[in-house]
C-alpha cells in the first residue's frame, strides 16, 4: 500500500471540487428540469392527480462525485474511464427519476398503511440510496476491479490466512 | 512445520478469485447491509429521536466549554436569539451506516471491521459536530452563507468524508490482512 491510494483520494478531492462548482451553478436548473420530466412520469406510477412543485434532492451532486471519481481514477485506461463516464451519469441520472418516483409514491400511498414518521423515512430511502450509494456502487462495478486491488487481495489474504494468524 | 501429504496443501493454497466475483460479492453484500440497517431505523424511530438528541446535545455543551453562551432544549439549539433545530439530517446517523455498510461487507477479520467501525463513527460524529457548529455560527452571522453550505455544500463534503474515511480504512484492513 504505497502513493496510488493517496493520490487517487488527493485527486478525488481536487475533481469533487470542480463538479461542486458545476453542481451548485447548475443544480436549480436540473432540478426543475426533472421536476418536469417527473411530473410527465407521474401517471405511470398511478399519480397523475399529484402536481409537484419543485424537487429538492441536492441533484446532480452523486453525478458530480461519481465524475470526480472516474476522473481521479489512474489504472484504467483514458477511453475506459471516459467510457464509465458515459454509461454511469446517464444510468444516475435514470436512478435519480426512479428514486424519486418511489419517494412520491411512498409520500402519496404509505401513510395510510405505516404512520407519517415511518414513511417520511421510508420515503426518504430511495433518495438516500440514489444521493450517497449509487454513486460509489456505479463506480465500483465498472471501475473497481482494476482501481481497488484491495479488494481482490483483500479477500484472498482472508482465505489464505490461518485463523488466528493475523495481528 | 511441513504437512505430510500434498492434498492438504493443495487445500491450504488461496483460490483464484476474479476481481469482477470480488466486487459484485461486495456489492451485493453493501446493498444489502445498507438496506437492512436503513430500515432498523425506519422502523424503531427511537434511534432518529435519540441521536437528534445526543447530537443536541453534544454540540451544546461543547459550545458552552468553549464560552459560548447556548441554550439546549430537547432536539432544539438557541444561540444569540437564533434557534436551530436539530433535525435527523442534521446528525450523522445516515453517513454512520452507509460506512458501516461498507466496512461490514468488505471481506477482511472481524477485528478489524470492529475496529473500524468504531474509529469511523467516532471520527464521523466529531466531523458531524463541527458541521453543525459552523452551521450554527453561521445562521447566527451570515445566514446567506449558512443556506450555500447548507443548501449546497454540506451534503457534498459529507459524502466525500465518508470516502475518504473508508479508503483509508480500506488501506489499514488490506495492510493488517497482508501480514
Amino acid at each position: 500500500m504505497t502513493s496510488p491510494g493517496l493520490g487517487w483520494s488527493a485527486r478525488f478531492i481536487a475533481w469533487a471540487a470542480v463538479f461542486f462548482c458545476v453542481y451548485w451553478m447548475s443544480s436549480d436548473r436540473y432540478q426543475q428540469g426533472l421536476t418536469a420530466v417527473l411530473q410527465l412520469c407521474l401517471p405511470a406510477v398511478g399519480l397523475g392527480e399529484v402536481v409537484i412543485d419543485r424537487v429538492q434532492i441536492y441533484a446532480p451532486s452523486e453525478i458530480g462525485v461519481y465524475a470526480a471519481m472516474c476522473l481521479a481514477s489512474v489504472r484504467t485506461p483514458w477511453r475506459r474511464r471516459l467510457g464509465a463516464l458515459a454509461i454511469g451519469a446517464p444510468l444516475l441520472a435514470a436512478l435519480e427519476l426512479v428514486a424519486v418516483l418511489g419517494m412520491a409514491a411512498a409520500a402519496v400511498h404509505l401513510p395510510k398503511h405505516v404512520g407519517p414518521g415511518v414513511a417520511r423515512r421510508l420515503a426518504d430511502f430511495p433518495v438516500n440510496t440514489v444521493l450517497l450509494v449509487d454513486a460509489s456502487l456505479v463506480w465500483l462495478a465498472l471501475l473497481g476491479a482494476t482501481e481497488i486491488p484491495f479488494l481482490r487481495s483483500g479477500s484472498r489474504a482472508k482465505e489464505s490466512a490461518p485463523r488466528g494468524s493475523r495481528r | 512445520m511441513a504437512r505430510p501429504g500434498g492434498s492438504h496443501l493443495a487445500r491450504s493454497q488461496p483460490r483464484a478469485v476474479s476481481p469482477g466475483r470480488t466486487i459484485r460479492r461486495f456489492i451485493v453484500r453493501f446493498a444489502l447491509t445498507w438496506t437492512l440497517a436503513y430500515m432498523l431505523l425506519v422502523f424503531l424511530p427511537g434511534i432518529e429521536s435519540a441521536v437528534q438528541r445526543a447530537t443536541t446535545v453534544s454540540v451544546g455543551l461543547t459550545l458552552r466549554m468553549a464560552q459560548v453562551p447556548v441554550e439546549i432544549r430537547d432536539a432544539t439549539l438557541n444561540m444569540d436569539g437564533v434557534t436551530f433545530e436539530v433535525i435527523p439530517e442534521c446528525t450523522s446517523l445516515i453517513a454512520s451506516i452507509l460506512l458501516l455498510s461498507a466496512m461490514v461487507s468488505f471481506p477482511t477479520a472481524p477485528r478489524v471491521k470492529a475496529l473500524g467501525v468504531v474509529a469511523g463513527l467516532t471520527g464521523l460524529w466529531l466531523y458531524n459536530m463541527l458541521r453543525v457548529m459552523v452551521l450554527l455560527g453561521l445562521a447566527v452571522h451570515d445566514p446567506d452563507l449558512f443556506s450555500f453550505i447548507h443548501l449546497y455544500l454540506s451534503q457534498a463534503v459529507t459524502l466525500v468524508f465518508v470516502w475518504a474515511l473508508f479508503v483509508t480504512w480500506l488501506r489499514v484492513a488490506v495492510a493488517r490482512a497482508g501480514t
